[in-house]
Formats: C-alpha cells, sequence, structure tokens
C-alpha cells in the first residue's frame, strides 16, 4: 500500500510568509531607490548652487571682497536662495528649499594647510571665500528628516600688480583761479633751499584718486602729466620755468621737473620709488608744482598712473 | 488506504495569496526595471549637461569678443556667439579669432557648438529636448555671466520624479566684459 502525503497548510504559510519577507525586501530597495535618485538630485542641485556663488565671488577679484568696511574686520556673510541663480532654476524648483549664504573673512596665506608643508616663502595676504548650499531632505509625508549642506572652499590672493590712476580737470574759471601756480623765491639757483620753491599742492582737491593702502610691500612706478596754460596778456620770459615734483606721504621721492613755461605746456615725469612698505593706514600721493616769474600759470589738467608691484 | 493531502479549499486560498505575491512582485520587478532605465537616462543626462558645461568654462573665460547683441547690463540669452582662441593651450589675450557658438540647433533640438560655422559638436542630444540660459544678473562682474542647461528626463516622471535635470556654473571672462560686446 502507498502512502501519499501532500503539503499541510503550515508548510504553506511558511513558504507565503517567506516569499512575503522577499517582496517585502525587494519593495523596501525599490523605495530606497527612488529617495536615493533624489537625494542624488538634491545634491547635484545644492553643488551647482554652490558653485555658481563660488565662481561669482572668486570673479569679484581681492579688492571687491568686501571682509568689513575696515581691512581688519574679519568676515561678512552675503545669503540668498535659489532665485538667485537664474530663471531656469526657479522654473525647476521642487518642494525642498534651497538657500545658499557666502563668508568672506580675511586670511594669508601661512594660514592655509599647504603653507606647512611647503614652506610660504612670503606672507600674502588672501580672501576666503567659502559657500555654503543648505536644504532639507524631506520624507514621504513631506515632514523635513534632514537637514544637509554642501560646503565649498576658495581663497583669493592678493594681485601681484596694481594699478592705481586719478586724474583732475581745471577747465571753468572758478577753478583755473584756485589752481594757480605758486611764485618761487626768484630765479632758481644751485643753493635752494626746499622753503624756496614755495611748493603747492595740486592734488588735494582729489585726493581719493591718490590715495592708497596696500597690505604687502611694492615697488612704484609713478607717472604723472601735467597740462598748464599761462596769462596771455602778460607773457612769461623765455627762461621762466615750472617745477614739479612727486611726494609719498609727504616726503618728495624721484626728481624735480624744471620745465620753460612758454614752449612747454606739456609736463610728464616718471619716478620710482622702491619698497613702499605695507601699509594698513590710507597713504597719499601728491603732485607739487611752482614757478618763475611774474606771469599767472594755471593747471588745466593732470593725470596720476601709478603700477605697483609687489616687493619681493 | 489512508491519503493526506490539501483540501480544495486550501489550495484555493494558497493559490489567492501566492497569487497576490506574485502579481506583487512582478510589478516590483517592472518597477525596479524602470528605475534602472531612468538611472541611466539621468546618468547620461547629468554626463551630457557636466560635458557641455565643462567645454563651456573652459572655452569662454579666454574670449576675445562676444558677438551675441545685447542691449542692458540685466539679460538672458539662449545663445551665446564668441571669438576665442582656436587652441586652448595657447592662448594670446584679446586675439582669439575662431567663431564660437553654442545653442539649440531648431531641426535637431540638441544643444551644439559651432566652431566657426562649420564643425558642429553636439554636447547634449536632442532626445533629451535641452533648453540653456545665459544670464546676467545685475550687482554681478561684468565679466562675469551664469550658464544654466536644463534637460528633460521623460522616464522619471514615470516614478514621479521630476522630469527635469538642471544644471548650473559661473563663468568669468578673463579679458572682457560680457556687458560690453566691444
Amino acid at each position: 500500500m502507498r502512502k501519499t502525503k501532500g503539503l499541510s497548510l503550515l508548510e504553506i504559510l511558511v513558504a507565503i510568509i517567506i516569499v512575503s519577507i522577499i517582496a517585502a525586501s525587494v519593495s523596501a530597495a525599490v523605495i530606497g531607490g527612488y529617495y536615493m535618485l533624489k537625494q542624488a538630485e538634491h545634491k547635484s542641485r545644492a553643488m551647482s548652487i554652490a558653485h555658481v556663488k563660488l565662481q561669482e565671488f572668486l570673479a569679484k577679484g581681492y579688492s571687491n571682497l568686501t571682509a568689513n568696511k575696515d581691512y581688519h574686520g574679519t568676515e561678512k556673510v552675503y545669503s540668498g536662495n535659489e532665485t538667485d541663480i537664474s530663471p531656469i532654476f526657479e522654473t525647476t524648483r521642487d518642494n525642498t528649499e534651497f538657500s545658499w549664504y557666502v563668508n568672506v573673512s580675511n586670511g594669508s596665506t601661512n594660514d592655509l594647510p599647504i603653507a606647512s608643508t611647503t614652506g610660504s616663502a612670503i606672507n600674502i595676504p588672501c580672501k576666503y571665500v567659502e559657500v555654503f548650499a543648505n536644504y532639507t531632505e524631506k520624507n514621504i509625508k513631506n515632514k523635513i528628516v534632514d537637514s544637509k549642506s554642501v560646503r565649498l572652499f576658495n581663497v583669493v590672493p592678493y594681485p601681484q600688480i596694481h594699478v592705481l590712476t586719478g586724474q583732475g580737470q581745471f577747465f571753468t574759471a572758478a577753478l583755473k583761479k584756485k589752481h594757480k601756480a605758486p611764485k618761487t623765491n626768484g630765479k632758481y639757483s644751485s643753493g635752494w633751499s626746499d622753503s624756496d620753491y614755495h611748493w603747492k599742492n595740486i592734488t588735494s582737491p582729489a585726493t581719493n584718486v591718490t590715495v592708497f593702502r596696500y597690505p604687502v610691500a611694492k615697488n612704484f612706478v609713478l607717472m604723472y602729466n601735467l597740462a598748464i596754460s599761462y596769462d596771455t596778456d602778460n607773457t612769461p620770459l623765455a627762461d621762466d620755468t615750472v617745477f614739479t615734483r612727486c611726494l609719498i606721504d609727504g616726503h618728495p621721492k624721484g626728481l624735480v621737473t624744471r620745465t620753460p613755461i612758454e614752449s612747454q605746456i606739456f609736463i610728464n615725469n616718471i619716478v620710482e620709488v622702491s619698497d613702499i612698505h605695507k601699509s594698513n593706514v590710507n597713504r597719499t600721493i601728491s603732485i607739487e608744482w611752482a614757478k618763475e616769474g611774474d606771469t599767472d600759470v594755471y593747471l588745466r589738467e593732470f593725470d596720476v598712473s601709478v603700477l605697483a608691484v609687489e616687493n619681493r | 488506504m489512508k491519503i493526506k493531502g490539501v483540501t480544495f479549499l486550501e489550495l484555493l486560498i494558497a493559490v489567492a495569496i501566492s497569487g497576490v505575491i506574485f502579481i506583487a512582485l512582478f510589478h516590483l520587478s517592472v518597477l525596479a526595471g524602470k528605475q534602472i532605465n531612468i538611472y541611466i537616462e539621468r546618468y547620461n543626462v547629468y554626463s551630457q549637461i557636466g560635458y557641455a558645461l565643462e567645454d563651456m568654462s573652459a572655452r569662454c573665460p579666454p574670449a576675445s569678443k562676444i558677438l551675441t547683441p545685447f542691449g542692458s547690463d540685466v539679460f538672458n540669452r539662449h545663445s551665446l556667439v564668441f571669438l576665442g582662441p582656436e587652441n586652448l593651450r595657447d592662448i594670446k589675450p584679446y586675439r582669439g579669432t575662431t567663431k564660437y557658438k553654442y545653442a539649440i540647433n531648431t531641426d535637431t533640438k540638441a544643444l551644439e557648438l559651432t566652431t566657426n560655422d562649420d564643425k558642429t559638436e553636439v554636447l547634449v542630444d536632442g532626445k533629451y529636448r535641452p533648453e540653456i540660459t545665459f544670464t546676467r544678473k545685475a550687482n554681478t562682474d561684468a565679466n562675469f555671466l551664469i550658464v544654466t542647461i536644463k534637460a528633460l528626463c521623460s522616464k522619471a516622471g514615470q516614478l514621479g520624479l521630476p522630469e527635469d535635470v538642471v544644471k548650473a556654473e559661473g563663468i568669468k571672462f578673463w579679458f572682457i566684459d560680457v556687458v560690453r560686446p566691444d
């Protein structure tokens, strides 16, 4: 007699439970994959925001990155959201909110990790730009489950070359009157002291264009041009001259020019100044002039250009 | 003879339950398959957008002149035409004369880079319906603009994911300002 045995209900139920567990884990993997995809999407978006903002701030350059109004200031924070990126960014927003903020702070190359390994030859001031893009992950019920942040960092070093320019124009009668050359103490002689010239500053009405403040030592090549006119009713003598000189912080630098008034109404000079020491306070460039003789001499225009190269 | 097996009712219950489970498994496997397809599509879209942005961030900065006309300092443009160096490893400031154009081809819908009006390179395939915007914002530096590329990942909608894939990049021009074409 053959004994035939089938499956009991218990065995079938056990099999069903096992299959259910497998199905549940597959569905969990599918749902997990969905959220992973969303998270990757959000991270990519945050990276885009951070990258755009970093590039935007790096493009400003050292001088326009304001850490604070005072040079000794430590940090300035700029902030915004996705609307600051581009119209496409705005139109593709989902229910995740992104915000960004940028810290700009003062630093120096000696503070950077690379300085300890390579040895920094010179301490160059720099601006640290640190960008954060923040967002919150939400679950299926739209509840915030996690706050996330992407951080990017870069350094804007102090530039090696700076150009400083300034000019002034004095065409009106009132300005002309104000910018008349002072008369020297008679005709020039080689034994003159400084007081014999009666120097007068021509750049003082436009001090904003001749002020500088460099946080590292510089070498200057300083060029200035003066266009002058004189009283045609009282023409100067052929040997009447105009004197000009350049000063930094009130100290004369380079040569004094001496130019005949009648034959040369355009005066220029180039002055090289080495080792302008670093400074955290404003320093001034000034041009002074004086003239011989009784003819009134007026300043029509001047310009000053400075090529400042880092002193190494 | 005693034969022990399942009753008809037990069999029916078992068939019903396993039927539900197999249907669920089938749907899950279809879903998983779709998810893989979406992963692949999104990867392709991201790669192509990333490649296009990388190309722009290498080619645009040494531009010597921007030929795309624009009237104000705040603008959005969908193409950029400029002159730049032929060889990106041999840059001479202001002297690049090779004409480059980033724009959507109206026929193929692809984002293309056209060089000197004849050589064309597809940066983002037309099937992804790419859109490109060059944005200049007020109060940003005159030599800076933002490029945003959006592409369509049509399969993502099947899973309730956003169909648009978007990436942006900031570009700083070295020698010229974008608000002053000349």
